[in-house]
């Protein structure tokens, strides 16, 4: 049973994965990206780990991906993907596979094993996390500090309170309003 | 972990997702549809939309969901910290405290520049 | 034993459903009670029948779909609305052993979905291709995320004390004490942000009808705007829930007398308390402009919640 549902996520994910990839529209692709971060969570809920699945869907869909979503209902333009946005993630793709296949090679196979333990996941984590592994957790919040900060350079500018998107300056009043002279009696067609 | 404890949720999920596609379908069956041009056009005050560009927005908009992606991470973090802040004790807590205390500076930082406030 | 759980599945949800058209009633009653009115009447003894009613029209609405919509991504909106506000009730006890999934992380499941939901206003604002709808649901997106940030940091002195993310450990872990005496300005947090969360009044900007009309579901009828409707409702009674198991200790008894009614009766006593507190302050409470609105979310609740948070965890450590 396990592993059919394995199988199915599986495919799922490699399935949604490669539709985001090659979706002709951005918004298809990060509908798709969301199926596949659905079908990860459930991989993840396979292997016992409960608390990384619903973390995967709480920030990942829930916030990365909702992000996406409205950056690109805000931009006016219907992003359609050209060569130049095929082109390096099909190069680093690749790349990563070549990289993964000569790790595979060299290193000798050693499948992770399921640790069964009593307690939930989400304590045996809590009990480490802010023990064992206190440095990389405070790494984790300079991270996380360093991109606020970069969040408001990015977005903020000194001395105007509001930047606004550059697209919506080049409305012209031509574009709301014409003026005609209609003659007398005819009326204007649209 | 028993995967069986999901079965149920499974099972909402089917029996919510077959309510809703019934209902929609008994609608469509059962209403009647007469469109016009003037019917299935977007909303606005009595006359034609003028354009179907998205309007000007306000880019503090992306930095609201910016904010709570960074904010969320962090929220995130504190979870499983307390639920076992009894077995980590004095030091758990410290290093919690060391964790937000650097992101209070980020805080900090964006409330003095301005970024919190909507005007 | 799974055709039996389909059975009792099916029955919660419909359960469910009547509960959500009888609470749009009762909201309708209360709130004419409170203005002197008499509210529906008409139809049924004391307009009781008005659900129903309700439902038949809506059903037999015509469905408009806007000629430049993407017509699957705009009737998919309001079904997903819909249907995540369902999906988290598998997930909540109303009594000792009255649940269908007794998952571990339930409150990471609840969690889930509630970011879940704004998906289906993004989509609805975004697939109608109408201003006001677009304008309405992005600042209905952006207060949904900015309280879910105090709304999941509530949570955190809960499971502080309770130390666990099971739902009815943490309605056990209230047997002494429940959790609304030593956490009182968490639950005043907890509602405020729920209020924001749900899009109810005072923070209904997104539906604000005075300069939005009716925001993102401007362009939505028949069934599909019954679907949000619904599931603004079933989202009250959700949250209703979550509060009665986090702070009011879910289907326990509050004294030692009453012990022998049983635990669902309790819960739904305190689920009905909480709900009728979102009607009296829905028509009690003027609605607040948009940068009051988050100048609260992210000045005032999120750093009140951080300071209770430490605070909490402080004398949890040295009262060990």
């Amino acid at each position: 049973m396990t592993e059919i549902l394995f199988y199915m996520l599986a495919v799922g994910t490699i399935g949604c994965t490669m539709a985001a990839l090659f979706m002709p529209q951005v918004m298809e692709s990060v509908l798709f990206l969301i199926g596949a971060f659905f079908n990860v969570s459930g991989l993840f809920l396979l292997l016992g780990a409960e608390f990384l699945a619903f973390v995967l869907i709480i920030l990942n869909v829930g916030a990365v991906a909702l992000l996406f979503l409205f950056i690109l209902m805000t931009l006016n333009v219907s992003i359609t993907k050209g060569g130049f946005y095929k082109k390096p993630p099909m190069v680093i793709g690749g790349l990563l596979l070549i990289e993964m296949g000569v790790f595979l090679i060299l290193k000798e196979h050693t499948v992770p094993v399921l640790v069964k333990t009593t307690q939930s996941n989400t304590h045996a984590l809590g009990e480490v996390l802010y023990t064992h592994y206190i440095f990389p957790f405070q790494i984790m919040g300079v991270i996380l500090l360093t991109a606020m900060i970069i969040a408001v350079g990015l977005l903020w500018e000194k001395g105007r309170r509001h930047k606004r998107q550059e697209h919506q300056s080049d409305v012209k009043a031509s574009d709301r309003l014409t003026l005609t002279n209609p003659e007398r009696g005819k009326g204007i067609k649209r | 972990m028993d995967l069986t404890l999901y079965l149920p949720v499974l099972i909402f999920a089917l029996v919510a997702g077959g309510l809703v596609l019934g209902l929609l379908v008994l609608s469509h069956l059962r209403a009647k549809r007469l469109p016009t041009k003037a019917k299935n056009l977007a909303y606005e005050c009595g006359f034609d939309p003028l354009d179907y560009k998205t309007p000007p927005f306000n880019i503090g908009f992306y930095l609201v969901g910016l904010l709570f992606l960074l904010f969320d991470v962090e929220v995130i973090f504190l979870f499983p910290w307390a639920v076992t802040l009894s077995k980590t004790g004095q030091y758990g807590f410290f290093s919690m405290v060391f964790f937000l205390g650097i992101l209070t500076i980020g805080f900090i930082y964006e409330w003095k520049k301005g970024v919190l406030d909507w005007t | 034993m799974v055709l039996e759980l389909f059975g009792r599945v099916a029955l919660a949800i419909i359960f469910l459903l009547l509960l959500v058209a009888y609470l749009i009633y009762v909201e309708r009653k209360i709130i004419a009670a409170i203005q002197r009115r008499k509210g529906p009447n008409i139809v049924g003894f004391f307009g009781l029948l008005q659900p129903f009613a309700d439902a038949l029209k809506l059903l037999h609405k015509e469905t408009i779909v806007p000629s430049l919509s993407p017509k699957i991504l705009f009737l998919l909106a309001p079904v997903l609305t819909f249907f995540f506000s369902f999906m988290a009730w598998a997930v909540i006890p109303i009594g000792a052993g009255y649940v269908f999934a007794d998952i571990s992380v339930g409150l990471l499941y609840l969690m889930a979905l509630t970011s879940l939901s704004g998906y289906g206003i993004l989509i609805a604002g975004w697939a109608s291709q109408s201003t006001y709808a677009l304008l309405g649901s992005l600042r209905s997106a952006a207060q949904m995320i900015s309280y879910e940030i105090s709304l999941s940091l509530v949570l955190v002195p809960v499971l502080l004390l309770s130390g666990s993310l099971n739902l009815t450990a943490i309605v056990e872990a209230q047997q002494n004490l429940w959790f609304i005496i030593p956490l009182f300005p968490m639950f005043v947090i907890f509602l405020i942000s729920v209020f924001a969360e749900t899009n109810r009044a005072p923070f209904d900007l997104p539906e604000a009808e005075a300069e939005l009309v009716a925001g993102y579901h401007v362009e939505y009828t028949s069934m599909s705007f019954a679907f949000f409707f619904l599931a603004e409702y079933a989202n009250m009674i959700l949250m209703s829930a979550m509060a009665t198991i986090l702070f009011l200790g879910g289907w326990l008894s509050p004294c030692e007398g009453l012990i022998h009614l049983p635990g669902p009766v309790w819960f739904c006593l305190k689920i009905s308390l909480v709900l009728f507190l979102f009607m009296w302050v829905r028509a009690s409470f003027p609605r607040l402009r948009y940068d009051q609105l988050m100048r609260l979310g992210w000045k005032v609740l999120l750093p009140f919640s951080f300071a209770w948070v430490i605070l909490t965890a402080g004398v949890v450590v040295l009262t060990q």
